[in-house]
């Protein structure tokens, strides 16, 4: 195909959709101050190794989203994220879970440097298309 | 720090503006399972169940490079299943297809996911033009 698609809304919704990304630190049972990067959300530590983020605004659906788990050291714990929750007018909740495979259950980090970096794909129009 | 604003991915990357392809869905846990009716988000793409664990999502149009891709599982319990994708095949102007597949650590096998509301997600960034280099 050579054709230039101008963006993503052609293949994907009636308006673009909208990129909610960051990366937050988490060491000692909270989030790290002044850690965050990224704005239109914000994350709660919600229990051991689990981490919630909130969208600021309302969104339709969550088209896509995707983590990662950046250790200081190698290590076998990866991010076992939950099914995002919200939309459909509301905000879009999404905890994110970092899971130890070593200790089978998830785990806060080891380092207070680690970072969790996500990022999600929203949809912002009641015109667009759920699922199928 | 640069100050200059890039105004499209064209610059960084490529002749043309990329193609950025995502979605989720859902499987219907069993062996192999189905295509949860209903559960499929975004447009260009299609996804069939191609094995136990296995599923291979095609592009509706023909593209030149999957420039970058990844994928998540997100799982109503936290799990040890994570995604172990295959490398994206076709381009070259040809559709793509793409086999992700759900590895179990503590199984060590592909598997099904556990419960019917566990989502698989995706994205590619595609390249589009023949005038687009390959790679070096």
């Amino acid at each position: 195909m050579d054709r230039n698609l101008p963006s993503f809304n052609i293949m994907n919704f009636q308006r673009e959709g909208e990129l909610i990304c960051g990366s937050f630190r988490v060491f000692g049972g909270a989030i790290v101050a002044n850690s965050r990067t990224g704005n239109g959300w914000t994350v709660a530590y919600t229990g051991v190794g689990r981490y919630t983020v909130t969208t600021d605004e309302t969104f339709r659906h969550v088209v896509a989203c995707d983590a990662q788990f950046c250790a200081t050291t190698v290590t076998d714990r990866w991010m076992a994220p939950a099914v995002p929750g919200g939309g459909a007018g509301a905000q879009v909740t999404w905890e994110l879970d970092l899971w130890d495979f070593s200790a089978t259950a998830v785990q806060d980090p080891a380092a207070t440097t680690d970072e969790i970096r996500f990022w999600m794909i929203l949809s912002t129009s009641i015109s667009d298309r759920a699922a199928w | 720090m640069a100050d200059r604003n890039y105004p499209s991915s064209r610059i960084n990357n490529f002749q043309h503006d990329c193609v950025l392809m995502c979605g989720h869905f859902s499987v219907t846990p069993g062996a192999p399972g189905t295509i949860t009716v209903g559960t499929r988000f975004g447009n260009g793409w299609t996804v069939a169940v191609t094995g136990i664990g296995r599923y291979t999502i095609t592009t509706d149009d023909t593209y030149r490079h999957v420039v970058s891709a990844g994928a998540t599982f997100c799982a109503v319990t936290p799990t040890d299943r994570f995604i172990a994708a295959v490398p994206p095949a076709g381009g070259a102007g040809a559709v793509v297809t793409w086999e992700i597949d759900l590895w179990d650590a503590g199984g060590a096998a592909v598997v099904t996911p556990a419960a019917a509301g566990d989502e698989f997600h995706f994205w590619m960034i595609l390249s589009n033009s023949q005038l687009d280099r390959a790679a070096w």
